[in-house]
C-alpha cells in the first residue's frame, strides 16, 4: 500500500500540492493526469523520496522502496550503458533487463548522453526491472513517445503491477485511460478520482480536457 | 575478489575514472583524424588499449589534482599567513616550520576534522550510487574516509614539506591529521544522533568553529609575537599514539553504524531543496 495523507508541497514558493489524499494498492496501475505545471513530477518525487513533503505524510508498506523514472532523464551522461548498469547488478542480469526493456544491444557501449530520449527511458525501465522497487513512479513516460515504445512498455507494466504499485503521470487523457479506466486527476493541488463511468458524462469529460489544456480551474472534477 | 572489494569501497573513484576517460575519448573523437582511426566501440572496455591508457592518465591527473589542492591549501592558509606575520614578528620569521605546523594543526587537523566531514556531504555521484545503484552505504562511506585519510597523509606531507616544514615532521603531522579524520566523522555522527538541534544548524556551528580556529591560528601568534616551542609536541609520539589508537576505533564505529540511510535521505532532500 502507498498511502498519501494531507500531502503538501511548496515549489519555488508556490504551493503546488495543497492537500493530496489517496491510497494506492498493490496490483494496480494508477494514471495521474494534470495540466502542465500542476505538480505531477513533484508528486512522483515525493513518492520516490527525492524531496521532503512540507506537510502530510507518505507511507509505503512492504520494504518501503520506491523508484522514480524521470521524464527528462537524470542519468549520468558520460557513463556507458554497460558501465552504469554494472554498479547495480551482474552483466547477465543487466543484459536480461535491457533485453526486456528493449534497450538495443548496440548501445551498450555508447555514452548514455548520446542515447536518444526513448532509449534513456528504456534504460530507466531496465533499472526498475533490476531493482524491482515496491512503488514505481513513472513520470510522463508515454507523453510524446513512439507507438513502439508504448507497446514495448505495456507488457512490462502489466507484469510488474501484480506485485508492485505503479503510478504513471501523464498530460494526455487518452494515454491515461489506456492504462486504467479510472483516472486520478491532480488539480488545484488535490487528487480526485474520475471513474470510467464519469468519463461517459460529456461535461466531466470536457472538464478534464479543458484542465489538461491548461486552463481553468475545475469544480466539475472536484 | 579484490576487484569486488575495491568496487564496493571506492565506487565513487571508479565512476570518476570511467567518466573522466569517457570524456577524454569524447573530446578526442571530435578530431577527424583520430575518429577515423578509432575502433568501432571507442567506449567499450574489451581489449581497448586507448581506454585503459586514458583511465591511467585520468587517475594520475586526479592524484596530481589532489596534490595541487593540498599544496594550494597549505600555501594559502599557512605559508602565506606566515609570510605576512613574519613581516612584523621577527621571531616568527625565524620559526617558519613551527609556525606552519601550528597553523596547519589548528586549521586542518582540528578545525578541518570537526567541520569538514565526509558523511554529511553529498555529490551527484553519491546520490546515484547510494539511491539508485543501492551500494552498501557503510562500505561506501568507509571507503571515502579511507581514501581521504591516504590523500591527507601522503599529499599533506608533501605539501607541508614544500612549504618549509622538515620532511619528518611534515609527514608525522600529515599522518596524525589523517588518523584524526575518522575521529571527526564519529564526532559528527554523535552530534547527529544526540544533538540534533546543533546538527540541524551545522552551517552556523561550523562557522563558529572556523571563526574560533582562525582567531587562534592567526591572532594569537600576532599577539604573542612568537609560537611556543612546545607546539612541536603536536607531532610528538604521544599525539601520534593517541591518534593511532582512536583511528581504528573510529573506523570500527563507522563500519558498523546502521543509520546511513536516514542520513542519505536527509542529504537528498537538502540537495533537492538547494537545487530549487
Amino acid at each position: 500500500m502507498l498511502q498519501i495523507t494531507n500531502l503538501k508541497k511548496v515549489f519555488n514558493k508556490i504551493e503546488m500540492i495543497v492537500d493530496a489524499n489517496y491510497t494506492f494498492d498493490k496490483g494496480g496501475v494508477y494514471p495521474v493526469i494534470g495540466a502542465h505545471g500542476s505538480g505531477k513530477t513533484l508528486l512522483c518525487e515525493c513518492i520516490a523520496g527525492l524531496c521532503k513533503p512540507d506537510g502530510g505524510e507518505i507511507y509505503i508498506s512492504g520494504d518501503g522502496s520506491a523508484i522514480m523514472v524521470h521524464e527528462d532523464s537524470t542519468l549520468p551522461p558520460y557513463l556507458t550503458v554497460r558501465e552504469y548498469l554494472g554498479y547495480m547488478c551482474s552483466s547477465e542480469e543487466a543484459a536480461a533487463a535491457c533485453e526486456e526493456a528493449g534497450v538495443p544491444q548496440e548501445v551498450y557501449d555508447h555514452l548514455i548522453g548520446a542515447c536518444d530520449k526513448e532509449t534513456r527511458k528504456r534504460l530507466q525501465m531496465a533499472v526498475v526491472l533490476i531493482k524491482k522497487p515496491y512503488v514505481i513512479a513513472l513520470d510522463a513516460p508515454f507523453d510524446y513517445c513512439s507507438d513502439e515504445f508504448f507497446n514495448d512498455m505495456m507488457p512490462i507494466i502489466d507484469e510488474l503491477k501484480n506485485n508492485h504499485i505503479i503510478v504513471v503521470t501523464s498530460g494526455n487523457m487518452d494515454v491515461a485511460r489506456s492504462l486504467s479506466g479510472d483516472v486520478i486527476v491532480l488539480n488545484n493541488g488535490e487528487l480526485n478520482v474520475v471513474t470510467d463511468e464519469s468519463f461517459e458524462i460529456p461535461e466531466i469529460r470536457q472538464a478534464v480536457i479543458d484542465l489538461l489544456a491548461g486552463g481553468e480551474d475545475d469544480d466539475e472534477i472536484n | 575478489m579484490m576487484m569486488r572489494l575495491i568496487r564496493d569501497l571506492f565506487p565513487d573513484r571508479m565512476i570518476k575514472l570511467q567518466e573522466g576517460s569517457n570524456m577524454l575519448i569524447h573530446m578526442l573523437l571530435r578530431i577527424d583524424f583520430i575518429k577515423q582511426h578509432m575502433k568501432d566501440e571507442p567506449y567499450a572496455h574489451n581489449g581497448n588499449v586507448l581506454k585503459t591508457v586514458l583511465e591511467v592518465l585520468v587517475q594520475l591527473a586526479l592524484l596530481v589534482w589532489e596534490l595541487a589542492k593540498k599544496t594550494a591549501f597549505v600555501f594559502a592558509v599557512a605559508w602565506l599567513p606566515w609570510k605576512i606575520l613574519a613581516m612584523s614578528c621577527p621571531l616568527i620569521a625565524r620559526q617558519q616550520g613551527l609556525t606552519i605546523v601550528y597553523i596547519f594543526f589548528i586549521l586542518s587537523t582540528v578545525c578541518g576534522t570537526i567541520t569538514n566531514t565526509t558523511i554529511f556531504t553529498m555529490t551527484p555521484d553519491d546520490s546515484f550510487l547510494l539511491n539508485t545503484a543501492g551500494v552498501n552505504a557503510a562500505r561506501y562511506y568507509f571507503g571515502r574516509i579511507v581514501y581521504r585519510m591516504v590523500m591527507d597523509a601522503v599529499f599533506g606531507g608533501i605539501a607541508l614539506a614544500l612549504a618549509g616544514v622538515g620532511a619528518g615532521q611534515a609527514f608525522r603531522l600529515s599522518v596524525i591529521t589523517a588518523l584524526f579524520r575518522p575521529v571527526g566523522e564519529v564526532f559528527g555522527l554523535t552530534v547527529y544522533m544526540y544533538l540534533k538541534e546543533i546538527h540541524n544548524k551545522k552551517a552556523l556551528y561550523d562557522g563558529v568553529v572556523i571563526s574560533v580556529a582562525i582567531i587562534i591560528a592567526y591572532a594569537c601568534p600576532y599577539a604573542y609575537r612568537r609560537i611556543a616551542e612546545s607546539w612541536n609536541g603536536v607531532t610528538g609520539v604521544p599525539v601520534l599514539v593517541t591518534a593511532a589508537v582512536l583511528a581504528p576505533a573510529s573506523l570500527y564505529i563507522i563500519w558498523n553504524y546502521k543509520g546511513y540511510q536516514a542520513i542519505v535521505r536527509e542529504l537528498v532532500f537538502t540537495r533537492r531543496e538547494d537545487f530549487n
